[in-house]
């Protein structure tokens, strides 16, 4: 039997009960042994627009999501007019047939833009701009249609659970999510876990929601009859298994490294990060920690501040007075605490920064993927300003990039640069005790006196270039962002300059040195295959898939991913760039800033790119298409535009 | 002295579910603000059906200065506004019901 | 023996102008950290960029020199970190009501127990004399190219507005008044502001010692039965206008002294031992955060709701 591989997507507008639904989905999967991978698709609004959740579900974690999808939800007449030619042919449309005479111009939330290309594309087929249209057009592409009379389903719910029913968003997808995992093959009773499970606590939400499960079941039943067969169990029944997204793994990252000090100001997507820490700030010592330091409970404080300015230089005063500090923000954020990247570089306070990247320029698209802060992560600040920038290529590295990041900064007192994105932001997986295993992280703090003597000097000049740290109120002393002397005492001589440039430049080459050069770069897959893939950041799970792809269309390359851009694994990426015949960059980024990097630094030009620019999730289908195209005609540049 | 003039009440111009006696029609319902076949009553503390009706139906009255919900544009507009909306075959009531619940469906977008 | 001011003093040249207000304010800083008995490396000047920034430099302690309008933020930051530090952020009128009132204003929000000093001369000095944000309008200092156009700014208003307890007004050449406000501001458990009037004499040739000279007097010399204490709402209240009148007092007459002062708020730091409850024992600066080089906690289980047990289907 080949391997189950599913994949839907449940849409609706914002607020409509798509969050729940998506969690539901996850965790029956999950329940039912299976390792899953969901993102959430909004747009910056509060209530009203479309809203989608894609969820892929196999026995090993999918690498990405990818349109056609198996099945989709469709509940309102917006979902139906964005997705309906988003599914295979034989897979489900699952939709709500009371809404099919909606005029697309009635639906105000919708963009003109999808409503001028669907009018045209309608009127080219000679039917009308309603609904109804994208159905029939669904039908012609082989597409299984499932419609559901969702008033009248609704309607027998308020009968059967009478007064008790108040949620009426999350009956609604609940009903629509069943339909369409029971006709997949997911046993209703799992569903009616999952739901238990999603809503824990709240009895009466669980009642009335797997009662609209049953219904949904009955009415698809007999309607439609069962399902051709039942999706088999996965092989992850009885593992421990944690579900959580990107945001969620760095907060749990940062405090099990130690951090005792979060200060942020609220920004998509950055603030879910700082939100989710702040639930946990006073936390339960593991039986070992607690014995050894005889104190069951510890804490970490979190500040929310009046902007970023106040976010990062609060983090900096907390770490010069010996807290493990770091801020968390995403572009504008950013922008905002460049002028205190150069301080802390300047007056050596260690910091991270974990950088939430979104599409920008400017606010942009706060809510979607893009990868376009990196040569603002390396040149951010004023003057010379280095600093280590470390990117995340998915869940795990997230979680132990967080804890590295805090003691590369601590280490070698200096600003880290930590940068992720929207996609892992708000994308969840299945993750096994094997994975996250706080236990297999070092916390190192650096050299540190806690208890300095007399003659111990802030900023003393050593050969490795790391003046050791003491912090705040050990011994009178002085941190600033003046030129200085040793002991930190401003001066502009033009010997002891050359002498404090150059120490700070031998901090980075030590850094260089010090930081082993698997973590610097991964050259994953064959590593004397003739092509290789080069890119950075989330769509690392999304090119391994490509590769497998690629390898069954009789294409073999590799991929070399950049987890350490400064300091620049100069040897590391040139060994594996001069050893192939052909050479591809994959960015979500317009200036292609990674191939720009990999020119400055190395000399290297890369001569073909893949990019996608458009917002939504990279796929793993249109990077393998794209690379074809570009063996097959030598294009310099492909631009990738799935997404809905 | 000013004096206080009544508010301008006009029914709500007749599209054909006007005059039926149904929750859609009444002052004291609001729709679901995603799903609008199902709504709140404000009367009586409960979701009925758009096409239920009982003993308290009283139709929506428009008042120009006072706030209505358009479901089908999915916004808020003033009483004045309501005719042209209303002219446009769209349902507008009283305001709007959301679950109570509905921030756990919500997400940081800016 | 309390230390001799002599002993906050450092080998950094002072390098203000002659007659420059801020000579008074070190005075006036390191007497009180004197009289305090305040240990050098327990003390932590963080201060702005401006002329007044380089205090920092010139009174021993465990300081700081950070950027234009952020020493409230960092403060703020080496406070919570190591709530036991004495913890002074300082700068000048365009520092903290210009370019950083957003952080003026937030700490009060928090009642941080730091004390603000603003070193207030109306002039931006480093950069040649333009006018500050405590400058009046329609006054033409000798730097400027024409009158100033911006209104002034009342900083103890707008501190009173902001929530902090602790509200006073000294004058720089007055070292031994101005030190006692200082040190009551140390001493109050909250977030405290001392304004300082300090004639800057190569820029501000309007405002100078002779101006505010004229104007000053002291609340508690003039008005014997002045009390700005409040410790409760009934007092808040009753004192309220007497007070306001003070903060809003300013022509030709300005009232010197402490102006507000407010015992009954808790600060920020009492407020977050409330959450965790150990903070002030284990403070973000000064805890483990590993046992032998291991972190100290499980996420599987101090993160246990994300967790699924699948064994239970």
């Amino acid at each position: 039997m080949k391997e189950p591989d599913i994949l839907f997507l449940i849409g609706g507008p914002q607020g409509g009960g798509i969050e729940s639904a998506g969690q539901i989905a996850l965790k029956t999967l999950v329940l039912k042994g299976y390792s899953v991978l969901g993102t959430r698709d909004y747009k910056s609004n509060i209530m009203g627009a479309h809203s989608y959740y894609t969820i892929r579900a196999r026995f090993s974690r999918p690498g990405a999501i990818r349109f056609p999808v198996d099945a989709v939800v469709a509940l309102d007449a917006e979902s139906i007019l964005t997705h309906f030619t988003d599914v295979k042919p034989g897979g489900l449309f699952v939709y709500d047939s009371g809404v099919l005479k909606t005029k697309i111009d009635s639906i105000q939330p919708m963009e003109k833009a999808l409503k001028d290309r669907l009018k045209e594309l309608f009127a080219s087929k000679g039917l009308p701009p309603i609904t109804e249209s994208a159905i029939k057009i669904a039908e012609e592409n082989g597409v299984k249609l499932v419609p559901l009379p969702l008033r009248e389903l609704v309607r027998k719910l308020a009968e059967k659970t009478g007064a008790s029913l108040t949620s009426v968003s999350k009956a609604v997808n609940t009903m629509g999510l069943t339909a369409m995992m029971y006709l997949m093959g997911v046993e209703p009773r799992c569903v009616e876990k999952g739901i238990a499970l999603h809503f824990a606590a709240k009895k009466k939400v669980v009642n009335i929601n797997v009662e609209a499960a049953r219904l949904a079941v009955e009415y698809v039943e007999s309607n439609f009859g069962g399902p051709r067969e039942t999706l088999p169990d996965g092989p992850h029944r009885g593992k421990k298994v944690m579900l959580a997204t990107g945001n969620d793994l760095v907060a749990m990252g940062k405090l099990a490294g130690g951090l005792t000090f979060q200060s942020y100001y609220p920004i998509t997507p950055a603030s879910d990060e700082a939100i989710y820490m702040e639930r946990f700030r006073y936390y339960e010592l593991s039986n070992d920690a607690r014995e050894k330091l005889g104190v069951p409970k510890l804490g970490t404080v979190i500040v929310q501040t009046e902007d970023e300015l106040s976010a990062i230089m609060m983090a900096l005063g907390a770490a010069a007075a010996g807290a493990r500090a770091s801020t968390s923000t995403s572009g504008p954020g950013f922008a905002l605490m460049n002028e205190a990247i150069s301080l802390a570089i300047m007056a050596e306070i260690p910091v991270v920064l974990t950088i939430w990247m979104r599409g920008g320029p400017s606010t942009g698209l706060p809510t979607k993927e893009g990868q376009q802060d990196l040569l603002h992560a390396m040149f951010s600040g004023h003057g010379d300003n280095p600093k280590i920038v470390l990117a995340s290529g998915d869940h795990v590295e997230a979680f132990y990039d967080a804890i590295k990041a805090l003691n590369w900064a601590e280490k070698y007192q200096t600003p880290v640069v930590h940068l992720l994105d929207k996609y892992l932001a708000s994308t969840t997986t299945s993750l096994y005790p094997d994975e996250i295993d706080s236990s297999k992280a070092t916390i190192e703090r650096g050299v540190r006196v806690d208890d300095p003597s007399e003659d111990y000097k802030r900023y003393a000049i050593t050969e490795n270039g790391i003046s050791p740290f003491a912090p705040i109120g050990a011994k009178d002393m002085i941190l600033t962002g003046l030129e200085h002397t040793e002991e930190g005492f401003p001066t502009e001589d033009p010997v002891i300059r050359d002498e404090m440039m150059a120490k700070r430049r031998r901090k980075f080459e030590t850094i260089a040195r010090e930081i082993p050069p698997e973590e610097k770069v991964v050259l994953h897959g064959d590593p004397d295959a003739k092509i290789t893939l080069v890119s950075w950041g989330s769509t690392k799970p999304i090119i391994l898939e490509a590769l497998k792809l690629l390898e069954e269309k009789g294409v073999k390359a590799n991929f070399l991913q950049i987890r350490v851009f400064y300091p620049f694994p100069v040897k590391e990426v040139l060994d594996v760039l001069t050893r192939a015949e052909t050479v591809i960059n994959i960015e979500q980024n317009d200036l292609l800033q990674a191939a720009f990097l990999i020119r400055g630094f190395t000399g290297f030009t890369i001569k073909h790119h893949i990019k996608k620019l458009n917002g939504r999730a990279l796929w793993d289908t249109e990077v393998v298409q794209a690379v074809l195209e570009i063996l097959e005609t030598g294009k310099e540049e492909v631009v990738v535009k799935g997404g809905a | 002295m000013v004096m206080n003039r009544p508010p301008e009440e006009r029914a709500m111009p007749g599209d054909d579910l006007n005059n039926e006696r149904s929750c859609r029609t009444c002052r004291y319902w609001r729709p679901h603000v995603h799903y609008t076949f199902i709504g709140y009553c404000s009367l009586h503390y409960r979701l009925t059906m758009e096409d239920y009706s009982c003993d308290s139906w009283e139709q929506i009255k428009i008042i120009d200065h006072e706030f209505y919900w358009c479901s089908t544009c999915k916004t808020r507009i003033m009483g004045v506004e309501a005719a042209i909306h209303l002219k446009e075959g769209h349902r507008v009531h009283k305001g709007a019901y959301i679950d109570p619940d509905v921030r756990e469906e919500l997400y940081s977008v800016f | 023996m309390a230390r001799s001011w002599m002993e906050y003093r450092t080998p950094a040249w002072v390098q203000w102008c002659p007659g420059c207000g801020n000579f008074g304010i070190l005075a006036a800083i390191q007497r009180a950290i004197s009289e305090l008995d305040i240990e050098p490396k327990k003390l932590t000047v963080v201060s702005g960029i401006g002329c007044s920034g380089r205090s920092c430099y010139y009174i021993k302690g465990s300081n700081m020199h950070v950027l234009h309008g952020r020493a409230i933020p960092v403060a703020t930051g080496i406070k919570l970190a190591n709530p036991s530090q004495t913890v002074i952020a300082l700068g000048g009128d365009g520092d903290m009501l210009g370019i950083g009132v957003e952080h003026f204003v937030s700490v009060g929000r928090r009642n941080i127990d730091i004390t603000v000093i603003v070193h207030d001369n109306a002039v931006y000095g480093l950069t040649k004399g333009q006018a500050g944000p405590t400058l009046p309008a329609w006054i033409q200092t000798k730097a400027l190219p024409g009158p100033n156009l911006h209104d002034n700014i009342n900083p103890v208003l707008l501190a009173f507005a902001s929530g902090y307890t602790f509200i006073a007004r000294g004058y720089a050449y007055h070292v031994e008044q101005t030190k006692e406000l200082i040190k009551q501001a140390i001493e109050h458990k909250g977030t405290s502001l001392v304004q300082i009037l300090q004639p800057c004499p190569t820029y501000n040739n309007i405002m100078t010692k002779q101006w505010y000279e004229e104007r000053i007097y002291y609340l508690n010399e003039e008005e014997p039965d002045w009390d700005p204490v409040v410790s409760t709402h009934d007092e808040y209240i009753a004192k309220m206008p007497r007070i306001l009148m003070k903060l809003v007092e300013w022509g030709d007459k300005i009232p010197l002294g402490v102006l507000y002062r407010n015992i009954a708020k808790d600060t920020f730091e009492e407020r977050l031992s409330k959450i965790i409850l150990n903070y002030y024992e284990y403070p973000p600066g000064r805890r483990p955060i590993e046992v032998e080089g291991k972190p100290l906690i499980d996420p599987w289980t101090v993160f246990k709701e994300k967790v699924v047990e699948t064994q239970k289907i």
